[in-house]
């Protein structure tokens, strides 16, 4: 966790100070407001790096093992989380590729058959209830579903 | 007036009229309960029919939603931890873990109770106060409404208790993405890296679903389990209703608020949403189970967000003035029926006037009943393991995260907020403030600009800008001397 937040902080500070420089160059009018939110974040964002890196050293110093046990905690959860992540981002591009139709029903049946364990049957009966409500709201609501890279 | 009040629903109870409204508050309810739709969709459905309606049923089929909108929302809000509109942002923080707890049924209850009278108040008030809201709304300037804004803002730091410094840097980091865009001082663009998609800055709908939806999904994948957490639900929607009794005055403390912010354009759903929670958290007795599952924080803000419609018409109806995107639709409506939002809704046209009032407030009732009917069902969701429920979620969210602009980039800016809001779950940062800062950071903008180059710096001498600033320190002083006092009685 302290590693996860540390980086975060950090992140968050090059991202501020980034921010707070790229807005010197805009227009007196449009500049004022980012430059002021973003050297408050530069600021701030500077405190809690600081905060983190001044309680690692006491905690270094110290017996507690607490930041190591919590440090377990976030990087099991980050590497528990990372496959999921990846079906995602494999879904959005396969909707890139093939279209929201066609990706979905590969998304939907791959995902159930493989994480969730659901049998040939059930996946089959899902799939097609997703795609007729889909279809359904899309034509009443007039939603309007992603393009892929062919424009369909 | 209440001749005039009479005759308009005996109008509006015609069998016909009253159809609209029931066909009106169905739709309403289905586009509440779809994730990341909201009342512009549902205005774009009933909008084609509407032409060559008479008046009354026109503005019943229409009111009809838009009254429902924001009860029905609440089912993904509470059962998913996903905002089913901009208005319901705030109702996952004590929601949510209510439904993890196994009670979403209860949480339902109250909200929906909430929803219901928050409604008629602000249908009364609308009725009340329509003939005499327009030097109200006339007293609001650029400077009073810079500090309504630094209200909502100050929102952050009450929701930061926990921790301040994650807070207060999250809201500068919502503050941040919500200059991304056009400036609105002059026609110049920012941090736009000249990517077309960020002209009009991040849409707000994507933030919402991103920073809320993705983190829970994810969540629910990693601990392979339901979203209650256990086999069975605890809680029925009549110990919510029993809730909503005893929270009385909480409903209409809120409803009040509602209003008077929904008057003021341009502040929106989700500062009614934040503002009253917020006010709820510091202010409410016993409140250190905010944000763990506390009742309360379900129906402050639910009879909040209802009640707000009933304030929202007094500047769209009077002068023509929309606050949000679906009142200006509304508005496209009433034009497509021949009639002319104005002064004149409270001289000639005030039998349409109040037909909208009764049906803002008959349209609460159909959509209070018809969604707690449905909430023992629908409350089951909670008990579907997150692996079945999670894919088929998530291409609703990428349909839904479409709508904004219709352009790729919102598919991206999804994933990418998400991922920063599942590492901000997984670090203990509120994600509150975030969406505070981002909803508010245009508003604060422009009407400091305004304040600044009409008035100088003679704007803060406004009494009622002084009365805000007063009132704002007067909340945050309450709030943390009620905790200095808390943390004294518990040492």
């Amino acid at each position: 966790m302290h590693n996860l937040k540390l980086g975060f902080g950090i992140l968050l500070f090059v991202l501020f100070s980034g921010a707070a420089y790229t807005s010197i160059g805009f227009h007196r009018l449009a500049m004022y407001f980012p430059f002021a939110v973003s050297v408050i974040g530069v600021i701030l964002s500077g405190v809690y790096v600081g905060k983190l890196i001044f309680a690692r050293r006491q905690g270094q110093a110290g017996p507690s093992s607490e930041t190591a046990v919590d440090s377990i905690d976030a990087v099991t959860e980050v590497r528990k989380a990372l496959p999921y992540l990846a079906w995602f981002l494999g879904y959005i591009l396969l909707i890139s590729l093939a279209g929201i139709v066609a990706a979905s029903v590969v998304f939907l049946a791959a995902f159930l058959y493989r994480e969730a364990r659901m049998r040939w049957w059930g996946v089959v009966i899902s799939i097609t209830s997703t795609l007729v409500l889909l279809l359904a709201f899309s034509r009443i609501m007039r939603l309007y579903w992603p393009r892929n890279l062919l424009g369909l | 007036m209440l001749e005039a009040g009479l005759e308009a629903l005996t109008m509006i109870l015609q069998p016909a009229r009253m159809g609209f409204i029931l066909l009106g508050s169905v739709i309403g309810i289905v586009v509440g309960i779809l994730p990341g739709m909201g009342g512009a969709v549902g205005m774009s459905v009933v909008l084609p029919f509407v032409f060559g309606m008479d008046p009354y049923s026109g503005m019943a089929l229409l009111m009809g939603m838009v009254a429902v909108i924001h009860t029905a929302d609440t089912f993904p809000s509470v059962l998913l931890g996903i905002p089913g509109s901009a208005g319901s942002q705030s109702t996952i923080m004590d929601g949510y873990p209510l439904a993890q707890q196994g009670q979403a049924a209860r949480a339902l209850g109250a909200a929906f109770t909430a929803s219901l009278v928050g409604g008629l108040i602000g249908a009364a008030l609308l009725f009340g106060t329509v003939s005499v809201a327009r030097p109200l709304v006339l007293a609001l300037r650029s400077p009073e409404l810079f500090m309504l804004t630094l209200l909502g803002l100050s929102m952050m730091a009450i929701l930061s208790q926990s921790s301040p410094l994650a807070g207060i840097l999250s809201g500068v980091l919502g503050l941040f993405l919500g200059s991304i865009g056009g400036a609105p001082a002059i026609s110049r663009y920012r941090f736009t890296f000249d990517l077309i998609y960020l002209l009009d800055g991040i849409p707000m709908p994507v933030l919402a679903l991103g920073l809320f939806a993705l983190p829970e999904m994810l969540d629910l994948l990693v601990r392979q389990t339901n979203i209650a957490g256990q086999a069975e639900l605890s809680g029925s929607w009549v110990e919510g209703i029993k809730d909503a009794i005893k929270h009385r005055w909480l409903i209409v403390w809120n409803a009040i608020l509602g209003v008077l912010i929904g008057v003021v354009p341009g502040l929106g759903g989700p500062v009614v949403n934040w503002v009253t929670y917020g006010l709820a958290a510091r202010t409410c007795k016993n409140n250190e189970n905010f944000g763990k599952g506390d009742i309360r924080g379900v129906i402050a803000p639910e009879a909040a967000n209802n009640a707000k419609e009933g304030g929202a018409l007094v500047p769209t109806m009077l002068f023509g003035v929309p606050g949000s995107s679906t009142t200006a639709i509304l508005l496209g409506g009433l034009i497509l029926m021949g009639i002319q939002a104005g002064p004149r809704m409270v001289s000639t046209d005030l039998p349409i006037m109040l037909t909208i009032i009764w049906t803002l407030a008959i349209a609460n009732v159909f959509g209070a009943v018809l969604c707690l009917s449905l909430s023992g069902v629908v409350s089951k969701i909670s008990l579907i393991p997150g692996k079945l429920l999670v894919p088929f979620l998530f291409v609703i969210m990428i349909v839904a995260s479409y709508q904004s602009t219709r352009h790729w980039g919102d598919i991206i800016t999804f994933v990418v907020i998400g991922i920063l809001g599942w590492v901000m779950k997984r670090i203990d940062w509120p994600r509150a403030p975030l969406i505070i800062g981002f909803v508010l950071s245009t508003p604060a903008e422009r009407y400091l600009h305004l304040s600044m180059s009409r008035y100088g710096f003679e704007w803060m001498k406004s009494p009622i800008v002084i009365g805000i600033a007063v009132a704002i320190v007067g909340i945050l002083f309450y709030g943390s001397l009620r905790g200095v006092k808390k943390e004294k009685r518990d040492a």
